[in-house]
């Protein structure tokens, strides 16, 4: 059952075309579309595939054809009223006036002279000069941007330092100053814990973790992931970091986070520390942590970072958490989630859209003597061969690269996240999801609304071939945040996915569980 | 008709910072067909698209740079408003664009963009467009399997037969992307023009199988009718050797590139072009260079 639209005269940009061609695609009982221009190739292709009726003889080169195939006429109808409202959409905002946006600093600049602060979001081959333009004129940096080579991070922050401003980045994500969120950050009360992280995602699952936890953040600066990890950048804009929030009245606790530090940058971040005068927590990710050292204690995972810092803030005694020992009620579901598998369910499956959330569960399965295999594996014997294929236990960083040229992030659009789920759940092999919600400015508005219907769908397909498929997730948010975590929270529950308060717990459950799969099939 | 005012004020004149070299010799009128947040696309009555741009990145020689034009709502275009092209202005009923003394993009292809090119710059291409490129155009192109998208096996067909131009027109996007494909095929041509007379074969194979002959550029010339206005602009500029400063940029980049990791930042920088244009033109790029066609 085919229907041909025809837009005379129809100039769209390629972008809108493809967004147009993907929500008719999408479109349930529609086979086959093609969104094409009416040159007599297209034309002559469309007949070719079948896509072609009397209503396309009429197209010109400059006509937008809409070719659809759909199962029922009512699908038809459907996915013809969508292209006519996109197109219509399409023409009433081409008309619109817009407000004025400036598209350079010194455009911006003129409408707040006050600002002090700049967020640069460019593509990576300029940002560095963009940033350089900034320090230039006195501005702090936070630099969202990737792709800058270090060589251009070490002369921006060497600049920074000069000038005793922030360069926040690259490929910074997320921060808070003065109670404004930025970029990816999300909405937690105020209060004494300063932190200073080289991770956006860790950044937010911390600050979350510390709201609900009851405390509050009186700053956090985000750094760019590789400020401590790379020598040349001496864990600079960290040191920084640090200063600041030592000479910040309102912050009486200092937390630092990174990934696994280079072993100088690492000393001096102690040491520095150390000389701040305040009560700080470290969390390096994948490290065992070290004794504690005069007024600087040691975490082992994210939650327990942010439970140490409320404690300190309150006055509190610090310790090493013990709330992370096997509960009673959690292995025996592990249990039951385990056996209502099938003989052929044997792995792990971990989808995140937080680099840090993924670093952080993979470093707690392989502690728990778990070999798997992840985009993020620095072993060769750890590394995927295709990431677009799983292999045995498998966790990945969807917000990779690979995963996201020329596509949205996985926090912005779920969209990336539910074709994977669709293919581990058609993997006979696949045991347990894995995965991580990010919420808060920037993230996707309601996030868990199409992820449940993606576990439901592949819930459905396992139970059809006689398996099960266990789901365990964690929000990084709070209730305050405009998606609302308790509301999200519902949603995965649900259909039936187990929803942990941290990333941590999620991950420890899923060890549990997949624990209780390898005894089964041993 | 609507006539353009003769006494305008310092207010209603608007001065670009870069001016496409092509605008001037074209004397007409032209309608706004199409308004975007950063470009403004003028039908003029030769079917060539002029395009007001806000960046000087998507210059082509048909384009004039006006960031004053999106900046200022008192001085915008909406589709279906009348443009007159006078040579050293362009008067629509509202402003005046003046285009005299200003500076000249040409878009040509120089010996500088080319010099740091060498053979290995060809694999390193591949292997990041492999990588970085989007899907949906004629990246299929590239690999050597067969693929379910009928535009691909389509010009692969076209290929097999050494008929480039039956690529005029094929494909999905605003413009086609046969149409892309070609630009880039035509970049490569121009590319290896330029190169020290020691290089092309060693960057190119065998270089008398890959540059398309005159007469194939005669069957492309002619085959400008079978596209549309978007298409037949680009291809209308190319086949002068011009063309868009994305395309020389990343041209220029690459060859400057003293590492792999500069390469794949500029393919990353030129697949960002359209929703596929970029990926399309850098897949005929290479393939030309390769000796493929």
């Amino acid at each position: 059952m085919k229907k041909i639209l025809v837009r005379k005269n129809a100039y769209y940009d390629s972008v809108f075309l493809m967004l147009a061609s993907k929500a008719i695609k999408q479109h349930p009982g529609i086979k086959e579309a093609a969104v094409v221009m009416g040159t007599d190739v297209n034309l002559e292709l469309l007949k070719g595939i079948g896509l072609f009726s009397g209503e396309a003889a009429s197209a010109k080169p400059n006509d937008l054809v809409i070719a659809l195939e759909g199962e029922t006429p009512e699908a038809l109808e459907e996915a013809c009223r969508i292209a006519e409202e996109t197109l219509k959409k399409k023409s009433q905002r081409g008309g619109e006036e817009e407000a004025y946006r400036p598209v350079s600093l010194e455009g911006a600049l003129k409408i707040i002279p006050e600002a002090n602060l700049v967020i640069i979001s460019v593509p990576g081959l300029y940002a560095a000069r963009e940033a350089r333009g900034a320090l230039h004129k006195g501005l702090h940096v936070m630099l969202f941007s990737d792709h800058v080579s270090v060589e251009d991070e070490v002369d921006l922050k060497e600049r920074a330092t000069e000038k005793g401003l922030l360069m926040m980045g690259p490929d910074c994500g997320t921060a808070i100053i003065n109670g404004k969120p930025l970029c990816f950050a999300n909405v937690v009360r105020r209060g004494a814990i300063g932190l200073a992280a080289a991770s956006g995602s860790g950044l937010q699952e911390v600050t979350c973790c510390i709201d609900r936890m009851g405390g509050g953040i009186s700053q956090a600066l985000g750094t760019g992931g590789r400020d401590l990890q790379e020598p040349r950048l001496r864990g600079r804009m960290m040191l920084m970091g640090i200063e600041a929030l030592k000479h910040d009245p309102e912050t009486r606790v200092i937390v630092v986070l990174s990934k696994p530090p280079a072993e100088e940058s690492a000393a001096t971040v102690l040491s520095r520390l150390e000389q701040t005068g305040k009560p700080c927590v470290v969390h390096f990710l994948g490290l065992k942590p070290m004794e504690r050292r005069g007024a600087v204690w040691f975490s082992g995972n994210m939650e327990e970072t942010a439970a140490m810092a409320v404690a300190l803030s309150r006055g509190e005694t610090c310790g090493r958490s013990n709330s992370f020992a096997p509960d009673k009620d959690l292995l025996e579901r592990a249990e039951a989630e385990a056996g209502h598998m099938s003989r052929s369910q044997r792995y792990l499956r971990g989808l995140f859209a937080g680099g840090t959330l993924a670093l952080e569960a993979l470093s707690l399965f392989e502690q728990e003597g778990f070999k798997i295999r992840s985009n993020m594996a620095k072993e060769p014997g750890q590394a995927l061969q295709s990431p677009h294929r799983s292999e045995g236990n498998t966790l990945l960083d969807l917000g990779d690269d690979v995963f996201t040229l020329g596509k949205p992030h996985p926090m912005i659009d779920p969209s990336l996240r539910e074709e994977r789920i669709a293919q581990e759940a058609a993997d006979p092999e696949t045991a347990l999801l894995l995965m991580d919600v990010v919420l808060g400015y920037g993230a996707h508005e309601d996030p868990c609304g199409p992820l449940a219907e993606s576990v439901s769908k592949a819930k459905a397909w396992m139970a059809e071939r006689g398996g099960y498929l266990s789901v365990v997730a964690s929000i990084t948010g709070t209730d305050s945040d405009f998606q609302n975590k308790a509301e999200q929270k519902k949603k995965l529950e649900s259909v039936g996915c187990l929803v942990m308060p941290s990333n941590y717990q999620a991950a420890l459950q899923a060890v549990h569980i997949m624990k209780q799969v390898v005894q089964r099939w041993m | 008709m609507t006539q353009a005012r003769l006494d305008r004020s310092p207010e209603e004149q608007v001065f670009p910072t870069l001016v496409g070299v092509l605008v001037p010799l074209l004397t007409g009128r032209g309608t706004a067909v199409s308004v975007y947040s950063s470009a403004v696309n003028v039908l003029h009555n030769q079917g060539l698209l002029v395009s007001f741009v806000e960046e000087t990145r998507a210059m082509t020689t048909l384009s004039v740079c006006v960031p004053a034009l999106f900046r200022n709502p008192k001085k915008r275009l909406a589709p279906g408003d009348w443009v007159r092209f006078e040579g050293i202005r362009l008067v629509t009923a509202d402003f005046e664009v003046l285009l005299q003394g200003r500076p000249n993009w040409q878009g040509t292809l120089m010996g500088k963009h080319v010099k740091g090119w060498s053979e290995s710059k060809v694999s390193l291409l591949k292997e990041a467009l492999l990588k970085k490129g989007k899907d949906g155009g004629f990246l299929g192109l590239l690999r050597r399997e067969k693929t379910d998208n009928p535009f691909v096996e389509k010009a692969r067909e076209g290929l097999r037969h050494k008929a480039l131009s039956s690529l005029v027109g094929l494909g999905p996007g605003s413009t086609p992307s046969g149409d892309d494909f070609i630009t880039g095929v035509l970049l490569g041509e121009e590319t290896l023009r330029l190169l020290p007379a020691e290089e092309p074969k060693a960057v190119a194979g065998n270089q008398k199988t890959v540059i398309p002959s005159r007469l194939e550029k005669k069957t492309l010339w002619a085959a400008l009718s079978r596209t549309n206005d978007a298409g037949k602009t680009l291809l209308w500029q190319a086949l002068q050797a011009h063309f868009p400063a994305y395309l020389i940029e990343m041209l220029q980049s690459v060859s400057d590139a003293e590492r792999p990791e500069e390469v794949a930042m500029a393919v990353e920088s030129s697949v960002r072009c359209g929703e596929t244009s970029g990926t399309d033109a850098l897949t005929g790029f290479l393939l030309f260079m390769e000796g493929r066609l």
